[in-house]
């Protein structure tokens, strides 16, 4: 932090810095219509802090974030079904346009069955952590976890490699923008079939991580990987960190555009009725709840009705699902990743750049905990949560009137008391979350560049 | 210049000075527009003549039971001059901050304002 900027510190009263509600009053005075729902002082100044939606943040490790050709060619990788271990499967098989860009699965279907919820990647350039665990710090970094999982789509970077340098179209644009593949693109010898370095995985204390040699015993890819010169190892990685570059700035084009929700906030704002219509009167209701009694935005704040950190609202796992452990894998992992924002591939590797990993905490308090997600998506992102446990919305509000279980590890965070609320209200809660859903994104981002491969 | 203000203060808690004591204080100078909502910042905290040296600075939402989730890191930038990076107040709502110093009789006390984190 620069001289400057401490020269610019203003005053402020630290304690109990007293909220300014605003003296709006609510726009209708007194001959208030019966179509709309009047907020309190309170209510109003919270609803005004949920929209407009800013704009998209810089993403300073990934040079490409906003070059137009970049999130092309990323596009077509995206819906890219030869990036797969059978070749069947594409990012977009879990995340598909159609389906509000997740599945529509309670759990994902990968080359096998997952353990978590396909999350919509609408507003995923927002996100300060990746994954319901954080267990990644950027978009590009991310695609690792699917790509070379061997449950998802078990691919390589050896063969991202060598497929990006055996079609003609990919290798010009990647080159035009990333520069020359590695010497040898080509060749199996170099870049051996399968070749990919285990996942990061996250430290225990209690148990030595096991040598690559150990891996290679038991997992092929492992082995081809091993077996690749050491340059030719940083190469396959800097192609997939490159590929994910490209495929970040095509997720960065994922933006609704607004929604109702946001021309009544701007009604709201501006006192302007007719624009305030845009919320039908059960919509409204709801979002009183919602920033009112219902609590909600304790966690679900500012525009994207989400802090995006994580909680635990007590999920029990439940009876033949997997044991989940939630953020703390997340912290321990995102911290040694070699593709964090830190490591080599990184366009910004100095901690300025970095400080949500510079500073991040490990609390084992945060078992159990997962990331709040956006609520803007709700509308199409059925089923909901981690593991896809609520398959419509008004089950989800049900699950915060009742609080039914408790967490299967960690312990409930206290901000939870279960909210009153009666059949209407829970209708109009839910009915509220699906006016969050904004414009589509534009047709063409929509589906692939080349429909041959999708 | 940094123009200061806030203030500081104690509740009497045990960790904030016995009845022999008289309060401790701190002036906390936030950035620009006060602490921010969810987004990592750094502040300054002088300690105006508390005896003791600053070891450590934490903050917790009491009625939600728990804390925050990055590791503050201090900086001594002047003589009770302290420079606080990597806070985060996550959610919106009331927060405690928490400054422990240590004297020269080796004991740690704490220092606790709170502060009401409005939505932003
Ligand atoms: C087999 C299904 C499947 C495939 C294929 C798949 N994903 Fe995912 N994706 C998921 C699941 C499940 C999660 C959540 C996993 C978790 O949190 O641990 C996820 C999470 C994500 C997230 C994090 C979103 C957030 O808000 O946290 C992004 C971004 C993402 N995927 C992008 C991609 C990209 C890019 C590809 C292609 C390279 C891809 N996914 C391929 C199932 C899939
Ligand atoms: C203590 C913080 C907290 C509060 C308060 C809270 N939520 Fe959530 N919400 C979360 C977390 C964390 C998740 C994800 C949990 C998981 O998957 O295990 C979530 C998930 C959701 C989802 C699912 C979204 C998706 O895409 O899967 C909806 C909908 C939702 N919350 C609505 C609400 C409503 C409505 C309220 C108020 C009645 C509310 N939340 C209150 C933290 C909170
Ligand atoms: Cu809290």
């Amino acid at each position: 932090m620069t001289e400057a900027h401490w020269g610019r510190i203003a005053s402020i009263i630290g304690i109990s810095a007293v909220v300014a509600w605003g003296s709006a009053n609510a726009p209708l005075g007194s001959q208030e219509p019966e179509a709309f729902v009047r907020l309190d002082d309170r209510e109003r100044a919270i609803a005004l802090t949920l929209s407009p939606l800013p704009k998209m943040p810089p993403q300073p490790s990934n040079r490409f974030a906003d070059n137009p050709e970049a999130a092309r060619l990323g596009q077509r990788i995206f819906y890219d079904v030869r990036l797969s271990r059978d070749s069947n499967r594409s990012c977009a098989s879990c995340h598909s346009p159609g389906l509000g860009w997740s599945d529509g699965l309670e759990l994902s279907q990968g080359i096998a069955k997952l353990n978590r919820n396909s999350p919509s990647l609408l507003h995923a350039g927002y996100q300060r952590w990746l994954f319901w665990d954080g267990r990644a710090d950027s978009l590009w970094s991310q695609i690792q976890w699917p790509l070379e999982h061997p449950n998802e789509m078990g691919f390589a970077r050896a063969d991202l490699v060598r497929l990006i340098a055996s079609d003609a179209q990919l290798r010009t644009e990647y080159e035009a923008i990333f520069g020359p593949l590695p010497e040898g693109a080509h060749n199996p010898e170099r870049f051996r079939p399968g070749g990919r370095p285990p996942l990061p995985a996250p430290i225990n204390p209690f148990r030595r991580a096991p040598s690559l040699e150990q891996l290679a015993e038991s997992d092929a890819g492992h082995a081809a990987w091993l077996a690749m010169n050491e340059q030719d190892r940083i190469e396959a990685s800097r192609v997939l960190a490159n590929t994910g570059k490209a495929i970040e700035a095509f997720e960065r084009k994922l933006v609704p555009g607004p929604s109702r929700f946001d021309r009544y906030i701007e009604g709201l704002r501006e006192n302007d009725v007719d624009k305030m219509s845009a919320l039908n009167t059960s919509e409204q209701r709801g979002l009183k709840i919602f920033v009112g009694k219902g609590q909600c935005v304790n966690c679900h704040f500012s525009p994207l009705l989400s802090g995006g950190e994580f909680h635990n609202i007590g999920l029990a796992v439940e009876e033949g699902k997997p044991f989940d452990a939630g953020r703390p894998d997340g912290i321990n992992t995102v911290q040694i990743d070699p593709m964090n924002g830190r490591g080599a591939f990184s366009d910004a590797q100095e901690w300025a750049s970095n400080v949500k990993l510079r500073y991040l905490r490990y609390d084992e308090h945060t078992y159990g905990a997962y990331k709040a997600p956006t609520l803007r998506n709700a509308a199409v992102s059925a089923p909901y949560m981690h593991n896809g446990r609520f398959e419509t919305l008004e089950e989800v509000v049900r699950f915060y009137v009742e609080l039914p279980g408790g967490p299967p590890i960690g312990h409930r965070e206290e901000t939870l008391l279960p909210v009153d609320l009666d059949d209407a209200e829970i209708r109009d809660l839910a009915a509220f979350l699906k006016s969050l859903q904004g414009e589509p994104v534009p047709e063409a981002l929509r589906r692939p560049l080349d429909p041959s491969r999708n | 210049m940094p123009l200061r203000s806030l203030l500081l203060l104690c509740f009497l808690t045990p960790a904030c000075g016995g009845p022999d004591r008289s309060p401790l204080s701190v002036t906390i100078e936030y950035p620009d527009g006060g602490p921010p909502l969810n987004k990592h910042f750094s502040f300054v905290v002088d300690l105006q003549g508390q005896a003791g040296e600053l070891v450590d600075v934490d903050a917790d939402m009491p009625s939600h039971g728990h804390g925050i989730n990055t590791d503050p890191v201090i900086e001594r930038i002047g003589n009770e001059r302290y420079r606080i990076d990597g806070m985060l107040l996550h959610m919106p709502g009331a927060w405690e901050l928490y400054f422990d110093l240590k004297g020269s009789d080796n004991k740690t006390r704490r220092i606790v304002v709170p502060l009401e984190l409005a939505h932003q």
